[in-house]
């Protein structure tokens, strides 16, 4: 399946359900977003059916109430959006130039990180 | 337009040369000098490289040049493919320069989109805590915003207007939280985003050339070195390892994320290494403070000397082309007080002639060609007879003269001087400029003794001789 980039208010409602315990209810999901601003419960409603209809959400129900479930994880998603990123913006090295980061993120394979942790475990020894 | 072309060419070769030297100097450097230097020289190069184009000590002569002269019947096509490839390359640059800042820009806001949609404010009172007290550590004193960010794996420093610290949403201990928070503070107080967006800018101009890039990569690689150096400055071994046990714990936070995991020229792993050797290494080095003077100083001249050949260079193809005609500037002329001034006057009548030397290519003459003033000299009583000469002043209008002198027995085509000849055999150049007196010389006629007076006037009127 194919996820396409969410829409900022839509990942606002998706983020709240990733943070919570699934299944969720309408009204849960609206207390949680309203503790930033208030939102309106038909506005909700057309978003978490347009989400489910994507794929992001399974629906169910629960009593009298509609629930939702992810069916994409958070990390999921983020690797997908961030992976569009960096097809889009393919340089190998940094993110944008214009970040001073830590260590630059995407430029090491898993053969050198082995290499690097070998360096790290002998000089943990020689401290000891 | 065409001009800055050049200008630019003349900043770029040298340039090349510098960072070439720079880099294949860095290794042997770094064992005894500290990586501060390098991160300062390679601001100055990239400060040189976008800044003002023309630094030179010995300013290169500038001769008027004249108009271009089509000369039969080739210089039409060769003139209009000249200034066409010219042009052509101008445009591409310009388009170049476009296509970059436009997909750096691009990237930038694309970024920050995508960190905007996944930054949460912290409010975790330990971080906040931590934050201060790296804050402290690192001497920053303006505001920022401290957030947690989903799409990020390591801490970073983003944003060039307001800057926004961001971390990545894994548990980091105490110390770790240390260490990270005080090399990105680090960052902040030296203003490193500012640095980069200089760099950025040289990258923008000098497109085309390779080195610019890889001076670029080794200005990101020495920034890390110099801010792990402050990071550690003064600190015991045990805590250096943990900076190295910490890098390491992120470099395994960011696996798996994003796609191809290729090795580029710097950020590889063994500049992850390097780091670690730098960071563990306690050794106290040099700052390199003079090294970096002499090479600051070295990399402004560059650009000038080279300036001098390069115009040449361009005189030389453009006269290859035959599109301009351009006649080889006269000797500059030696003003030695006690030296004897040369009539430069164009006659008829005298054959004491000037033409300027020149090695026989071209035929054009200095029309213009004003004689050199001589300060030093020593006026002196006149002691000849003359034709009324003596009567006349500087600054006297044409008109009179010719009302006292009568008119010249010759003019110089541009009818700036009149010759008159006098009685005694030598010969009285009159020099005017907009009409008025401005020089008079007298020459002893030639063949005759080998001194030639030459007399100038005076203000007050009195003629002066020299011998």
């Amino acid at each position: 399946m194919k996820l396409k980039k969410i829409p900022e208010t839509e990942l606002e409602i998706m983020q709240v359900i990733w943070s919570n315990p699934t299944p969720i209810t309408t009204s849960d999901i609206k207390r949680e977003l309203e503790k930033t601003r208030p939102w309106s419960q038909g506005a909700l409603q057309s978003l978490l059916s347009r989400l489910a209809e994507r794929g992001f959400l399974k629906t169910g129900v629960l009593g009298k109430s509609k629930t939702f479930e992810p069916l994409v994880t958070e990390d999921d998603y983020l690797k997908v959006e961030s992976a569009s990123f960096f097809k889009r913006f393919g340089e190998k090295g940094t993110i944008t130039g214009l970040v001073t980061a830590l260590y630059d993120s995407k430029t090491i394979s898993e053969k050198d990180i082995e290499e690097l942790d070998a360096f790290i475990e002998k000089i943990k020894k020689e401290g000891k | 337009m065409e001009n800055l072309m050049i200008d630019i060419i003349e900043i770029t070769l040298p340039i090349s040369v510098w960072i070439t030297l720079l880099l294949l100097c860095a290794p042997i450097l770094k064992r005894s000098y500290v990586s501060k230097w390098r991160y300062y020289m390679w601001l100055f190069v990239a400060a040189r490289l976008v800044l003002p184009f023309k630094i030179s000590i010995a300013k290169p002569i500038t001769m008027p040049i004249p108009q271009a002269i089509p000369t039969a019947a080739q210089t039409p096509v060769v003139s209009a493919a000249g200034i066409d490839v010219q042009k052509l390359v101008t445009f591409i640059w310009i388009l170049g320069v476009i296509v970059f800042v436009l997909y750096q820009t691009a990237k930038y806001i694309s970024f920050s989109g995508m960190v905007r949609r996944w930054a949460k404010n912290v409010t975790d009172e330990r971080i906040l805590k931590a934050v201060k007290a790296a804050k402290d550590f690192a001497g920053v004193t303006r505001g920022f915003n401290v957030k947690f960010c989903k799409a990020v794996t390591t801490p970073m420093v983003f944003g060039i207007v307001k800057p926004v610290l961001l971390l990545p949403c894994i548990d980091l201990t105490d110390a770790e939280l240390t260490i990270v928070l005080r090399h990105e503070l680090v960052h902040m107080k030296r203003r490193d985003i500012w640095y980069k967006l200089l760099v950025m800018t040289a990258r923008a101009v000098h497109w085309f050339n390779p080195m610019v890039h890889i001076m670029a990569s080794a200005a990101d690689r020495d920034m890390e070195f110099a801010c792990d150096a402050e990071v550690v400055r003064s600190q015991n071994a045990d805590y250096r390892r943990g900076y190295c046990e910490t890098i390491m714990r992120l470099v395994h936070n960011g696996r798996g994320r994003g796609t191809a995991l290729s090795t580029c020229f710097f950020f590889s792993k063994k500049t992850v290494m390097d780091r670690f050797k730098g960071i563990l290494d306690e050794k106290i080095k040099r700052n390199g403070i003079v090294m970096f003077c002499v090479i600051a100083v070295s990399v402004a001249v560059s650009g000038g000397v080279i300036t001098f050949a390069t115009d040449s260079v361009a005189e030389v193809i453009e006269d290859d082309l035959g599109i301009v005609e351009r006649p080889t500037p006269p000797p500059a002329p030696t003003p030695e007080p006690t030296a004897e001034p040369q009539p430069v006057y164009e006659d008829d009548t005298d054959d004491t002639y000037y033409e300027p030397e020149s090695d026989g290519t071209d035929d054009y003459v200095y029309e213009d060609y004003t004689v050199p003033e001589y300060e030093d000299y020593v006026p002196e009583e006149p002691e000849y007879t003359d034709n009324g000469v003596n009567d006349i002043t500087i600054g006297d209008e044409r008109g009179s003269v010719y009302d006292r002198l009568g008119e010249p027995e010759s003019s110089a085509a541009n009818g700036m001087k009149d010759t008159y000849s006098l009685d005694d055999g030598s010969t009285a150049v009159l020099q005017y400029e907009d009409g008025t007196l401005e020089h008079v010389y007298i020459v002893e006629p030639s063949g005759g003794d080998a001194d030639t007076d030459s007399t100038d006037v005076t203000a007050d009127g009195a003629e002066t001789t020299e011998e």
